[in-house]
């Protein structure tokens, strides 16, 4: 099968592209990008973050005030830019994991290009709060952070320990760039485990993550393995994945039409049952979306509907309110 | 109120069945149904028509339906079958009925002052706050543990009001003054868990249900003394008359359930969860089957647990989630499995559940 070529870069279906210099990295004498350093930590570094969350468990009265407002910025429509910075800057060092998540998401509300590095080290920060890291992906997706350093970033993410935070990373990553073997290759990394005797099976034993990944390989995917995953994923014993991964089949054949018959045949063998009457519907209902998608034929499926999710301003963060 | 009839069996002979226990205890079940299948569609209309009506919250689950504007506050029709079948079938002169009948309306209200704050604001978030909730929740318990403690109005003698009771082992341990925080504690947690698994049609009121059966055949041991002494339970005198109020509940529950089963014509509300929480829970503390409530209840134990997990200790503490979402049949919800599906299972255990505090009868 041909590698589908990369997504035209002036496309204006494309999220908005960023200028990769923000300025937001420091140059040192030789011209070379140096990374903002760590702030310092007033315990051993392993203690630290276990120590300042008990701290803020404890004291929850002295960051309250301090949310108030970051919650406040949030729910304004252009949250104002004087002292944003400073604001931004003291609450992603706060102790409280509820402020610093606050700040993450501010960052990508009001577009503060400045500081959309320190939302790459938040995510890949391992020692901070999953719900932070999580949000940090999705952040970086809504942002429109479509940069090399935010591809590394979203694919170390994939390895998370966190699920929710392998989830977004994933969807992330197919929001903001187009369909790429790398990708599709980390992506497969993520769903797959390979045997000593050369079999692989399903690793990924987290719902979320697996319906985040047929989101992923829909979008991202451009080899036989991708389309193959696909199909696997299509038969997976969770219903959500099941339908997700219909709807992914969808956007896959939208790019290739040579495999129209397949999906076709494959959705048409898909298990329509479920655990209760309500899911059943509601996944008879997306199969038979797909199934109508892949035979109106290319373009029918609009894959920029999934990223316009995050461009629209006033879509909620992860459907709750952290 | 039917109680008295029996003085006047000398009139009419069949009113001696006034004085048996059992014939009560039918009676006040199907007077409890019937009532709440009478008054139901009526409390329905009138609550559509004032627009007492769920607001609905967003979860975040994957498999929710909404359940915005079905009628709230249904717990009005629990505690009209349970009043009507308590007031005529129960011995209005014994001080364990007028204790819970203190409860049921002391809770009712509470729940009921929510519900109304939270249909005025139009939002299920500004209800009566978590503090004040808290707050009537330790002041009812501190008046009954003061109960407890008091030498005068205690419903037993002290060294048995100031005992936890252990199933299985005979002999239970002994707080003294500290049985009066083991009460506060225990009212809270009693009337939180019902509340926090009242997220499903028909999720809350059957385990409900269950639990005031295991209660209501550990009111007629340890109220009967010969059943008692054979049990090696100890005798607590008075404590049988809340075995008719018990059926009462279960009465009023299964008419609940008629209009309260999937899909719910309406729902139970705090009205109905936090007067559930706080019977079931003065039921216990009444028959000093106090542990014997956690066992029996098990469901509400794992939803307020599961819940108590993710927030304290998952989102506050950690900051991240523990399960995929809290209480537990959100989670399963979330998973893919159906509201009808998580219920029914639910259902099976807490017959499991009471079955098991059952046993504890016989393992002494």
């Amino acid at each position: 099968m041909p590698m589908a070529a990369p997504e035209n870069q002036d496309s204006p279906t494309r999220a908005p592209t960023l200028r990769r210099d923000w300025g937001l990295q420091s140059r040192g004498a030789s011209g070379k990008m140096r990374a903002a350093p760590n702030p310092p930590t007033r315990f051993p570094p392993t203690l630290d973050p276990l120590v300042r969350s008990l701290l803020a468990f404890l004291l929850p009265h002295r960051w309250r005030p301090q949310l108030a407002e970051a919650r406040r910025l949030l729910a304004a429509e252009r949250p104002p830019r004087l002292g944003l910075v400073e604001k931004l800057d003291s609450w992603l060092d706060s102790p409280a994991w509820e402020v610093r998540n606050a700040a993450v998401k501010l960052i990508a509300h009001a577009r503060e290009h400045s500081r959309y590095l320190r939302l790459l080290e938040k995510l890949t920060d391992r020692r901070e709060a999953g719900i932070v890291r999580r949000n940090a992906a999705e952040g970086i997706a809504r942002a429109g952070i479509d940069t090399d350093a935010a591809r590394t970033a979203l694919r170390r993410a994939l390895d998370d320990p966190y699920w929710e935070a392998r989830a977004e990373a994933a969807r992330a990553l197919a929001a903001l760039f187009p369909p790429d073997p790398r990708l599709e290759h980390d992506l497969l990394g993520l769903l797959y485990a390979h045997h000593r005797n050369g079999r692989r099976a399903i690793a990924e034993d987290n719902f979320e993550v697996r319906m985040a990944i047929a989101q992923g390989l829909g979008h991202l995917g451009v080899s036989p393995a991708a389309f193959d995953a696909l199909l696997e994923l299509a038969h997976d014993d969770a219903w959500p994945v099941r339908s997700q991964a219909a709807v992914a089949l969808a956007h896959f054949a939208t790019r290739h039409p040579e495999l129209f018959d397949r999906a076709r045949r494959s959705l048409l063998e898909v298990d329509r049952q479920s655990d209760g009457a309500v899911s059943y519907f509601v996944h008879r209902d997306v199969l038979s979306q797909a199934l109508r998608a892949i035979h109106k034929g290319p373009r029918a499926a609009d894959p920029d509907a999934f990223r316009s999710i995050y461009l629209n301003p006033r879509a909620g963060w992860n459907h709750v309110r952290r | 109120m039917l109680y008295h009839l029996r003085h006047l069996e000398h009139l009419f002979g069949p009113f001696r069945l006034f004085r048996y226990l059992s014939f009560r205890s039918i009676g006040a079940v199907v007077t409890a149904f019937a009532v709440s299948l009478l008054l139901g569609p009526l409390l329905i209309r009138l609550l559509k028509r004032y627009g007492a009506r769920d607001k609905g919250r967003d979860f975040g689950g994957l498999n929710v339906i909404s359940k915005e504007g079905t009628p709230t506050m249904g717990g009005l029709l629990l505690l009209a079958g349970l009043l009507a079948a308590s007031l005529l079938w129960c011995d209005p002169g014994n001080q364990h009925v007028r204790i819970v009948l203190a409860a049921a309306l002391y809770f009712g209200s509470v729940g009921a002052l929510d519900d109304v704050l939270k249909i005025r604001s139009g939002s299920n978030e500004r209800g009566l706050s978590r503090h004040w909730k808290y707050a009537a929740q330790i002041a009812f318990g501190a008046l009954v543990g003061i109960l407890f403690i008091s030498e005068t109005f205690s419903p037993y003698h002290a060294e048995v009001s100031r005992t936890l009771t252990v199933p299985i082992w005979k002999h239970g341990i002994y707080l003294g003054w500290g049985y009066m925080a083991l009460v506060v504690v225990f009212m809270v947690l009693a009337s939180n868990s019902v509340n926090i698994a009242d997220g499903l049609d028909g999720l809350a009121i059957v385990p409900a249900m269950l639990v005031a059966a295991v209660l209501g055949v550990f009111a007629y041991v340890v109220g009967t003394e010969s059943v008692a002494s054979l049990l090696q339970f100890g005798h607590l005198p008075g404590s049988d008359e809340l075995t008719v109020f018990c059926c009462a509940l279960i009465g009023a529950g299964a008419g609940f359930l008629w209009f309260n089963s999937h899909p719910a014509s309406i729902f139970m509300g705090d009205t109905g969860s936090l007067a559930l929480g706080g019977v079931l829970g003065t039921l216990a503390l009444l028959t000093k089957q106090e542990i014997v409530f956690f066992v029996a209840g098990g469901i509400f134990v794992v939803e307020a647990g599961s819940s108590f997990i993710q927030d304290y200790i998952g989102l506050k503490l950690l900051g991240r989630r523990l399960f995929f979402r809290a209480p537990y049949h959100h989670s399963l919800m979330h998973q893919g499995a159906s509201e009808t599906k998580v219920t029914t299972r639910f259902w099976i255990l807490s017959v499991i559940f009471a079955a098991i505090a059952l046993a504890t009868l016989r393992l002494r």
